[in-house]
């Protein structure tokens, strides 16, 4: 049976919680991401919007 | 300033006259003030991360918030800078209603300016005292509401000194044109005459309501500068009705000469506020601060005065009147019976502490403000 020491197990937390806040962050990270696509398709529907007017 | 000098030019290129039309300053002025934000804004974050200018978050507020400490502020800076540069660039600047929005923008932000800066100074959420802030924002809209109060129905400066005088003569009692009225959405035969002091009173508490509304719904990421860009959109869309003749004669809408040039400060406006949500969305690089909230809602409800359109800015506005309200209750409620109807007030932190994400929490408002915009835009036709 394989045993692991508290040192090993305090890793393992490390790790997790290590894991979890880059998780955290990429998921962070692609919010901001989804934002500014809607902020450049509101830019080219009102790029396209203004082909009514200018022509 | 690039009109008079296109105007100057089509004297012998008349390809450059293209630029006296409105809808197309207008869209410029939204890629100017964007641009402008794009290039501006990393810098200007760099800059206020290296002078430590970082928000104090509110020690009461809600826990997941605390992770915010340190998160740069007064971006709302970019913001009045983009709106500038844009507008003296392609307004009018003949326009006197240009210069009204503009100062009153300016104003109120050079009062969240000092605001934010004691903040930053004195590292806590307690900038300008209460009574100093309202000091000062009475003093400006106040004298924005008197000049509004008859410019609106005067079509020229010289006008506007006669209609002043004859009031100041008249022993303060003068009535105004029908342009002047309170107009009352769905009903095109409903209109309130509010004579000088009903208009002034009115023009006051939407330009300071407006202000303290959108400051106090500035409390999570892109919150207000989404809603503020799409009804400024919105306003743009009424100016431009108000300022033609045929339009507004269509419509059933008071004509008021020059309104429609605030169709461009409009376009920067969501420009600027387009390009200064691109750091702000979650999680924020940076967060506008009194400076940017104060003069953005300042700017939404003196812009809603020129168009009169008090009562549909208040409609499309609803979020920023949702969040007022609900500090409101909050304080009477727990003041008079001690108990707390919100589990936190503005209304955003009661939603998160029930459980929502902040992110749902802000496009879920985003999608409201998107609704009642349309709402509001209704009022155009149906009538």
């Amino acid at each position: 049976m394989k045993t692991h020491s508290d040192h090993d197990l305090g890793l393992v937390k490390a790790n997790s919680s290590a894991a979890r806040v880059k998780r955290a962050k990429r998921a962070a990270e692609a919010k901001t991401q989804v934002v500014r696509f809607w902020i450049v398709t509101m830019l080219l529907v009102l790029f396209g919007l203004s082909t009514l007017k200018l022509r | 300033m690039l009109l008079a000098l296109a105007n100057w030019i089509a004297s012998d290129v008349r390809a450059f006259s293209v630029f006296g039309y409105i809808t197309l300053r207008g869209v410029l002025a939204t890629m100017t003030a964007l641009v402008i934000s794009f290039v501006v804004g990393p810098s200007m974050i760099r800059k206020l991360t290296q002078y430590k200018i970082e928000q104090a978050v509110r020690d009461d507020g809600p826990q997941s918030h605390l992770i915010k400490a340190g998160t740069p502020t007064m971006g709302g800076a970019l913001i009045l800078v983009s709106i500038a540069i844009t507008t003296l660039l392609w307004a009018d600047l003949r326009n006197r209603f240009v210069w009204v929005v503009l100062l009153v923008t300016l104003g109120f932000g050079a009062i969240g300016w000092i605001d934010d800066y004691l903040k930053v100074v004195n590292r806590n959420s307690k900038g300008l005292s209460v009574r100093t802030k309202f000091v000062w924002q009475s003093v400006i809209g106040l004298l924005a509401a008197i000049y509004l109060a008859f410019s609106v129905s005067a079509p020229s400066n010289a006008r506007f000194v006669q209609l002043f005088l004859a009031w100041l003569f008249s022993g303060f009692n003068l009535d105004l044109s029908p342009k002047a009225d309170l107009i009352v959405p769905f009903f095109k035969m409903v209109s309130y005459p509010l004579g000088v002091w009903g208009f002034i009173v009115l023009s006051y508490c939407v330009i300071v309501g407006a202000s303290n509304a959108v400051n106090l719904t500035d409390g999570l990421d892109g919150l207000a500068i989404m809603p503020t860009a799409m009804i400024a959109g919105a306003l743009g869309i009424f100016a431009y009705a108000i300022g033609r003749a045929d339009f507004s004669n269509y419509l059933l809408l008071p004509h008021i000469p020059g309104a429609g040039e605030l169709t461009v400060i409009c376009g920067a406006i969501v420009g600027a506020g387009l390009g200064f949500l691109w750091f702000n969305a979650y999680p924020a690089e940076v967060f506008m601060g009194d400076v940017g909230a104060l003069a953005l809602g300042a700017a939404l409800g003196a812009i809603a005065i020129i168009v009169r359109q008090e009562i549909v800015l208040a409609i499309m506005g609803g979020v920023f009147v949702v969040e007022t309200l609900s500090v409101m209750i909050q304080v009477a409620s727990f003041k008079l019976t001690g108990r707390r109807v919100f589990r936190m007030a503005p209304i955003h932190h009661h939603y998160e502490l029930k459980g929502w994400k902040e992110n749902q929490v802000v496009v879920r408002f985003w999608i409201v403000t998107m609704l009642l915009v349309l709402f509001g835009l209704s009022t155009l036709k149906l009538r």
